[in-house]
């Protein structure tokens, strides 16, 4: 639809101005915090001393051991995804499809497993798997056998594989119950039975809601800085080293750094534009007439099937459960001695205000992200233009940007008058509220699509001006649908760490950095008491969710 | 109150489309007015413009002697019932009601006396506590009324709704419209394709096609004086004949002579249009307009006969059981009487009898 622009300055006359002041409050917020500070990024990575140059790209591409460093990155992210998909696409399949037992109690060890951050998987399986891991010691003592090192490429495989494949299997497992049994049926009836009709129907037509899952895998596992800086030890990959040359002090390293986030940014929009193509090439809607019956297996294959979920889930619980437990040991300075108690709450103490932070941070992020969420969703569905498309594209864009390389930008933006906001509050919860907004602005998008424009109309037709009759109807009818979103986005808060790392100072630190600094200073235990935290928050969280949105899972 | 509503000369574009054409309607205080004519001829745009959710290129919409075409939709008092009801989910069926009187500021005990009075009168009082969700398609249809006359608003527009309800429902809720909307005096435009709905609630229609208004006036006018053929075609069934002018009337078919007074002088093609009722179908007589029954189809009080004339046409012919009670057999050759017919010109723009 072609809208003059006179017919838009006549629509908005009569439509009231609400809608027009709230479109550009919200594309200046979008341009100041997310635009520039990454067009800052980009610009810094070209010049130096107020000079054009590609010396920043020549010496990345051009240096073995920077390629290597690109290398590792992909190659690491390419097999967490592939790993991820052949983990959770038959822990899905079996569990829709098969009479397994305790498939509720399973699903929550999966979402719970996925919900605590990656670098707390990895900082667990250092305990389970390290020089000095539970698991490591217990078979030296007993076998007098070496099982090798967890740390390096293998590691940090482990941890996201384990910590991401939840992601395939929630997809898959929702678009394996939507399926319409009837063709499958029809499948069978044509002679096409067992493996060939997975193969040939099935699958293919669960490809896009794979494909999207991997793409999800893809870009965390690319973006992660935690994992890596924990187990990788010599195995570096691209966050890594850009925290590294962003924290030297010499500043012809901060613009290599910046260029370096420019290739990994890059590099995630390119596999993003990728999977797009394909899903816009084959992408099919599915509402199941009648889902697939789930097929009652003999008592051994049932075993079987029974046992394999299990196991997968709880390998992927283990971390929690490990950190937990390690949380009430007793601790002596760094080591650990005999005996449980509360000491590393005890030690914690001090960290009282990291908690504090945590939330208060968490809290007045997820209230903006609802706010946006709401209005833009609206501007995006209901004022569609030019505007409404650039403003998807800049509200998204953060979901491909790795959380350092948004910290970095918002450092380059901010640490300068005009507007200063290196150090203080208002930066980690900017930084917080267009990274995490994406999941709160999907949700926003998909429910207000269910929303009829007629009741708004009706609406203003019974005298309420467009605000309040916003306010009064559509608003109202969004929240319960925006919620499941919302909580992603708040459970993804509480527990950020990249952007954190380069963003926080003294005064507002997160329990994520709290966990990182007092895992560099060998503190193992209080790291896990605050890690424990963190983890309950999050279980938290999702209750208070599953309460205020009546009971209905939002996950 | 209710008020005049004048359409001065208003055109309607959609980029370089141009949904409206230079539109001019008068619409009387108190007058059930409809906008009738095919899909997508500019019934649902014209309605929208008026309530102020599509804009006015061209030309002035005014409700009483006030310009209205910058006044925002908010504020020009209507009533609007929707296509899809529209109710609020999130709020009972009193509350739906009541919505408009609360964005009016009106006090409480007027508020619920009002509110109790519009539920009465549309037979929804007993639903008072429901969600919209445990009421039947019917009952939120009286909730969305009830919701657009609480407010006495100057002018009332309904766009198809009851399109959505099934065909005995539409009936009983026509009827009912029609009967609050007389006892309130509320000047209502309606929109609907369906001519039967139309002729049976209006006190006048407007026939639109492609955004043109083809003609206005009472349901009975139009069906039986058509001013072009499109309107013959679209109320009504109409069998065309093809035919030029001769002494004292019509030759159609190229040989069987209609007479008829023509309104003007003319002479050329002509479009002449029969309604099936106006046909009498009698056994073969030489030089009449002949033809044979391909289809004969009982309907209670009438047979409705397909035939086939010499030329190949098939035209409809009704016959009433107590007039001709005998069927007649297919392939039965009969000659067809033409007891009244209107005359259009060639092109079919003007009516010529
Ligand atoms: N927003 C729009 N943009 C472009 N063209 C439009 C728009 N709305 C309607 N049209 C076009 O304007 C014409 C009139 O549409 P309108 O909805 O008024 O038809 P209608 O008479 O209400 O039809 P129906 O009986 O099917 O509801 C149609 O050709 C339609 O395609
Ligand atoms: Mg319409």
């Amino acid at each position: 639809m072609k809208v003059s622009i006179g017919e838009s300055l006549r629509r908005n006359r009569q439509q009231g101005w609400y809608w027009g002041v709230v479109t550009v409050v919200i594309l200046i917020f979008c341009v100041l915090f997310i635009l520039y500070p990454f067009g800052r990024l980009f610009m810094q990575s070209f010049f130096e001393d107020g000079h054009f140059t590609l010396a920043n790209y020549v010496k990345f591409f051009g240096r073995e051991a920077y390629r290597k460093v690109l290398g590792n990155t992909l190659k690491v992210s390419i097999s967490a995804t592939l790993l991820g998909v052949l983990l959770g696409l038959p822990m899905a399949y079996v569990s829709t499809r098969f009479n397994i037992w305790g498939k509720k109690a399973i699903n929550a060890c999966v979402v719970l497993s996925m919900l605590s951050p990656p670098f707390i998987g990895a900082y667990s399986w250092i305990l389970l798997l390290g020089k000095a891991g539970y698991i490591t010691t217990f078979i030296r003592n007993t076998f007098g056998v070496d099982i090798g090192s967890i740390y390096g490429f293998n590691g940090i495989l482990l941890v996201f594989t384990l910590k991401l494949f939840p992601y395939v299997y929630m997809y898959t497992s929702t678009a394996l119950q939507n399926f319409d049994s009837a063709l499958e049926e029809a499948s069978e009836s044509l002679g096409v039975h067992g493996f060939a009709r997975i193969r040939r129907v099935t699958m293919p037509i669960i490809m896009p809601t794979i494909l999207s899952a991997a793409l999800i895998v893809f870009m965390t596992s690319m973006a992660d800085f935690g994992t890596p800086v924990l187990i990788g030890r010599g195995y570096k990959v691209l966050t890594v080293l850009i925290y590294e040359k962003y924290l030297s002090e010499v500043s012809t390293q901060a613009s290599f750094a910046s260029a370096m986030a420019v290739v990994a940014v890059v590099f995630t929009m390119a596999v993003l534009f990728l999977q797009k193509w394909i899903l816009n090439r084959k992408s099919y809607t599915m509402s199941a007439m009648r889902p697939p019956e789930v097929v009652k297996l003999t008592t051994g294959k049932r075993v079987l099937a029974t046992a394999f979920v299990w196991i997968v889930a709880l390998i992927a619980m283990l971390p929690q459960i490990t950190i937990i437990i390690t949380s009430f040991r007793n601790t002596n300075g760094s080591q650990f001695v005999a005996g449980f108690g509360l000491d590393n709450y005890r030690a914690i103490a001090s960290r009282v205000g990291s908690i504090v932070n945590t939330y208060k941070f968490s809290i007045i992020a997820i209230i903006l992200m609802m706010i946006l969420g709401l209005h833009l969703a609206y501007i995006i569905v209901r004022r569609k233009g030019k505007v409404a498309n650039l403003l998807d594209v800049l509200a998204m864009f953060p979901y491909v940007i790795p959380g350092s390389v948004i910290g970095i930008g918002m450092v380059l933006a901010f640490n300068t008058k005009p507007l200063i906001l290196t150090g203080t509050a208002a930066i980690m919860v900017i930084a917080y509220t267009i990274r995490k907004l994406p999941f709160t602005l999907r949700s926003s998008i998909g429910t207000l699509y269910q929303i009829e424009p007629a009741i708004e109309e009706a609406s203003i037709s019974l005298g309420e001006p467009p605000m309040k009759t916003f306010f009064k109807t559509t608003a109202i009818l969004m929240l319960p649908g925006m919620l499941s979103g919302a909580v992603l986005s708040f459970v993804a808060t509480i527990n950020e760490l990249s952007s954190t790392i380069i963003l926080y100072t003294g005064g507002t630190s997160t329990i994520s950095a709290a966990i990182y600094t007092t895992l560099f200073a060998d503190a193992y235990g209080p790291a896990a008491a605050l890690s424990t935290i963190l983890t309950a928050s999050t279980i938290l969280a999702l209750l208070l969710f599953n309460k205020i949105s009546g009971g209905k899972n939002v996950i | 109150m209710s008020k005049t509503i004048t359409i001065d000369h208003v055109d309607k574009f959609y980029g370089s489309f141009q949904a409206i054409k230079d539109v001019s309607l008068s619409i009387k205080e108190g007058e059930f007015f409809t906008l009738l004519g095919p899909s997508g001829c500019g019934k649902t745009t014209l309605l929208r413009m008026i309530a102020g959710f599509n804009t006015i290129e061209k030309g002035e919409i005014r409700f009483g002697d006030t310009v209205i075409n910058h006044v925002p939709t908010y504020k020009r008092n209507i009533g609007m019932v929707f296509q899809s009801y529209a109710i609020f989910p999130h709020l009972t069926v009193q509350q739906n009601v009541a919505y408009g009187l609360k964005a009016r500021k009106v006090p409480k005990d007027e508020l619920n006396a009002r509110v109790e009075k519009a539920m009465k009168l549309t037979q929804i009082d007993q639903f008072a506590k429901r969600q919209p969700q445990q009421l039947s398609g019917g009952q939120q249809q009286r909730v969305a009324l009830s919701r657009a006359i609480v407010i006495e608003p100057d002018l009332l527009l309904m766009d198809e709704p009851l399109s959505n309800l099934d065909a005995k429902l539409r009936v009983e809720m026509r009827t009912a419209i029609r009967e609050i909307q007389r006892e309130l005096n509320i000047t209502t435009i309606y929109v609907t394709h369906d001519q039967e709905e139309a002729l049976a609630v209006s006190d006048r229609i407007a026939v639109m096609n492609m955004g043109v208004v083809e003609q206005v006036g009472k349901p009975y006018d139009i069906y039986a004086h058509p001013t072009n053929a499109f309107v013959a075609n679209f109320i009504g069934t109409s069998n065309f004949l093809d035919g030029e002018t001769d002494q004292g009337g019509v030759k159609v078919l190229g040989q069987n002579h209609i007479d008829c007074k023509l309104n003007r002088a003319y002479t050329g093609l002509v479009r002449v249009s029969v309604r099936p009722e106006h046909i009498e179908l009698e056994d073969p007589v030489p030089g009449a307009i002949n033809g044979e029954i391909k289809i004969a189809t009982f309907l209670g009080d009438f047979i409705n006969y397909e035939v086939r004339l010499a030329n190949g046409q098939i035209i409809q012919a009704n016959q009433y059981v107590h007039l001709n009670p005998r069927m007649r057999e297919l392939g039965e050759k009969v000659s067809v009487n033409v007891e009244r017919s209107t005359v259009f010109t060639g092109d079919g723009k003007e009516a010529l009898t």
